[in-house]
């Protein structure tokens, strides 16, 4: 075994290392794009449902098959703050009134690794005296924000282009909702939060029963 | 062996990212065909609500009986990559709601998904034409006569006609809701005035507002109990059919008396009544079928006073009689026994008429009380001499005449009407002869007839008395569904 051998195997060992290291970091890499290309899909999916269910509610805001049942322009919203809501809609074509409540849940999840995450509500209250069903949903959602605009978009006669006050005071001015709603994932890969997340804004998700008037 | 070794490596590393690819790429493709799922559904929404649109435009101009709106589907190109994909169809029915027809139409979007799926959404819309009770004041035709100083119109407004405005150094008339007219103003410079109308002004292509041309859907609605008529043999110019309405307030209960005449002329006067019924009745015991109180005098005139307690329409139709010759005792336009055309079908306020919890006039009143008072022809205060004025709770509707003081120009001051409704006319009608001076009260201010005090009943806004008149067309939005 002569000097010759010796450079080879220093030769092959810096080489293999290399080697090892390259597979090493393409594992890491791979994991990382894996995982967050996973979280990527999760958080669009459960972005997509939410919206679903939240336009099918928001869009029957104020409306009833029987027109004498209509709420007053004035109490088809109930209730508005800025991360819950309570109006009137009959969500069922054929089915009673009902009074929908969506809010966010202003607490952390137990057991949950993104402490951002809130649970979303929504609560559905008929009108003719049937038990009440309550929804809630743990999807990633860390912000369901809601900005209430009147007539021509101005909220703030003083300051136009921002939004009414919260809580609404007059349910009857307003006339456009604005929703904000972000989803990150429950769990991610590195606690990586801030650079993996899904975010849907609906700048004038309304039913035009609230601008009919 | 670097060579095998080589070979060894790269084929290590095509079958690990070979795999890994697999996943990635079926991940990547479930996210897009999310996001393209997502896209699908709201092209179809989008579709849908172009045609409600559509829909929309089409029948708040031409009304739904007339209207050129094409059932069939159609290709809709809008913003598509290609225009055979998205389609919608727009559907109608009639409805009835508690006695009160409407429109339901529906337009259906339908997308064909890039994988060939389809796709629908559909936006249902009900629609009613617009009630007449909503106008704090409506004319066909404003007459000439203008908006003077003083005149305060607190709802919505509007005419068929062009508007007159009378702006003088004691100041101009208010409207602080929306106006309207088709024809228009008489100032082209009032029309931007902010002073005059609050809420905006619009003029000269409004959209004509049409009024109907029969009361019979009214008085289709109405039960027997509430349907009176004339006797079948004292047809002709030689009788005169009235009934007299007093409402009371008695017990929680509201009640109403009937005073049912028919009277006849003998050469030029008029003789006794021939025929007298008198009973006094519930006025829930008038209801229809939808428990909504209608009184219709078929082919007379009626008469209105008193407290009501509870929801009304009062209506005198047009009968049997040839009207264009009769002759009566009854005032017009200042005159004792002028030969009018359309005697029948007048409702004549022969005394206060207010809701039974309406204390002092109040212009806020919030209660349950709704009256209309519907005429054929005219609505008309008819007070022979009472200087204290005279209260009006009411919706009132003159579909071919005027609202009225029938001696406006001949009985000297008789102090204000506080009306508390909405006016609905043909013609607009005067209640005094513009010779009255308000500076002078509380003497004697001169002329003839009532100073007025009107206000709009903003319950008005979101409802009517019962089956109260609707326009023919424009319709306009009740509800919306997504």
């Amino acid at each position: 075994m002569g000097s010759s051998s010796l450079l080879d195997i220093i030769g092959s060992s810096i080489i293999g290392s290399l080697l090892l290291l390259t597979a090493l970091r393409m594992n890491d890499t791979a994991t990382t794009n894996t995982y967050q290309s996973q979280e990527n899909l999760t958080i669009q999916q459960n972005l997509t449902s939410l919206v679903n269910n939240i336009e099918y509610d928001f869009r029957k805001l104020g409306w009833t098959a029987d027109p004498f049942a209509q709420p007053q322009s004035d109490s088809m919203i109930i209730y508005g703050n800025s991360d819950s809501i309570v109006f009137i809609a009959q969500l069922a074509q054929n089915g009673p009134v009902d009074t929908v409540r969506w809010w966010l849940g202003d607490s952390a999840i137990a057991g949950c690794a993104n402490q951002n995450v809130r649970m979303l509500y929504r609560k559905v209250t008929p009108s003719d005296g049937t038990a009440y069903s309550l929804y809630y949903s743990n999807l990633g959602v860390t912000q369901f924000n809601l900005l209430y605009f009147g007539p021509n978009g101005i909220g703030n006669i003083s300051h136009p282009g921002d939004s009414i006050h919260v809580p609404i005071k007059a349910p009857n001015n307003v006339f456009y909702i604005e929703i904000n709603l972000t989803v990150q994932p429950i769990a991610a890969y590195d606690t990586a939060y801030n650079t993996n997340f899904a975010t849907w804004r609906q700048i004038r998700l309304t039913s035009m029963n609230l601008a009919n008037r | 062996m670097a060579g095998r070794g080589s070979l060894i490596v790269i084929l290590g590393f095509s079958i690990v990212f070979g795999i890994a690819s697999m996943y990635w790429n079926r991940t990547s493709n479930q996210a897009t065909t999310n996001y393209i799922d997502y896209y699908d559904t709201t092209t179809a929404y989008n579709i849908a609500l172009a045609a409600a649109n559509i829909m929309c435009d089409t029948v708040y101009f031409a009304g739904w009986g007339d209207s050129t709106i094409s059932m069939a589907t159609k290709n809709f190109a809008g913003g598509l990559p290609d225009s055979t994909r998205g389609t919608y169809t727009i559907k109608n029915s009639t409805v009835w709601y508690r006695g009160c027809e409407y429109v339901l139409a529906m337009a259906i979007g339908t997308y064909i998904t890039t994988i060939g799926d389809t796709d629908r959404d559909t936006v249902q819309v009900l629609f009613e034409p617009r009630n007449f009770a909503g106008y704090a004041d409506f004319s066909q035709n404003e007459n000439g006569l203008p908006w003077m100083p003083g005149d305060t119109i607190n709802g919505p407004f509007h005419t068929n006609d062009a508007l007159d405005i009378d702006s003088t150094s004691d100041g101009y008339p208010i409207f602080t809701q929306k106006a309207s007219s088709v024809g228009n103003i008489n100032q082209a410079s009032y029309g931007n005035d902010s002073r005059i109308f609050r809420k905006g002004y619009q003029h000269g292509g409004a959209t004509n507002v049409t009024m109907p041309n029969s009361l019979t859907s009214l008085l289709n609605n109405a039960s027997s109990s509430g349907t009176f008529s004339g006797p079948a043999a004292d047809t002709g110019s030689s009788y005169a059919y009235d009934v007299y309405l007093t409402f009371k307030d008695s017990n929680g209960t509201g009640w109403v008396t009937i005073t049912d005449t028919t009277r006849k002329k003998s050469g030029s006067t008029w003789i006794s009544p021939t025929n007298t019924v008198n009973k006094t009745v519930t006025l829930s015991s008038l209801a229809d079928s939808n428990g909504q109180a209608i009184i219709a005098v078929t082919d007379g005139d009626v008469h209105v006073n008193g407290k009501l307690r509870g929801s009304a329409t009062v209506v005198a139709n047009k009968g049997r009689r040839n009207t264009s010759t009769i002759t009566t005792d009854m005032y017009f336009n200042g005159s004792k026994g002028t030969n009018i055309s359309g005697e029948d079908g007048n409702v004549l306020i022969d005394g206060s008429i207010q809701y039974h919890d309406n204390l002092g006039n109040n212009p806020n009143y919030s209660g349950n009380d709704m009256l209309g008072l519907v005429g054929y022809d005219n609505v008309a205060i008819d007070i022979p001499n009472n200087t204290s004025g005279v209260s009006v709770d009411a919706a009132v509707f003159a579909m071919t005449g005027d609202w009225t003081n029938l001696r406006y120009n001949s009985q000297g001051y008789q102090g204000y009407i506080f009306l508390l409704g909405s006016i609905t006319n043909q013609n607009r009608g005067q209640v005094q002869d513009g010779g009255i001076d308000p500076k002078k009260l509380p003497s004697n201010p001169g002329g003839n007839g009532y100073l007025k005090s009107y206000n709009f009943d903003t319950r008005f806004y979101n409802g009517s008395p019962p089956l109260y008149p609707a326009a023919v067309k424009p319709f306009q939005i009740v509800s919306w569904r997504e």
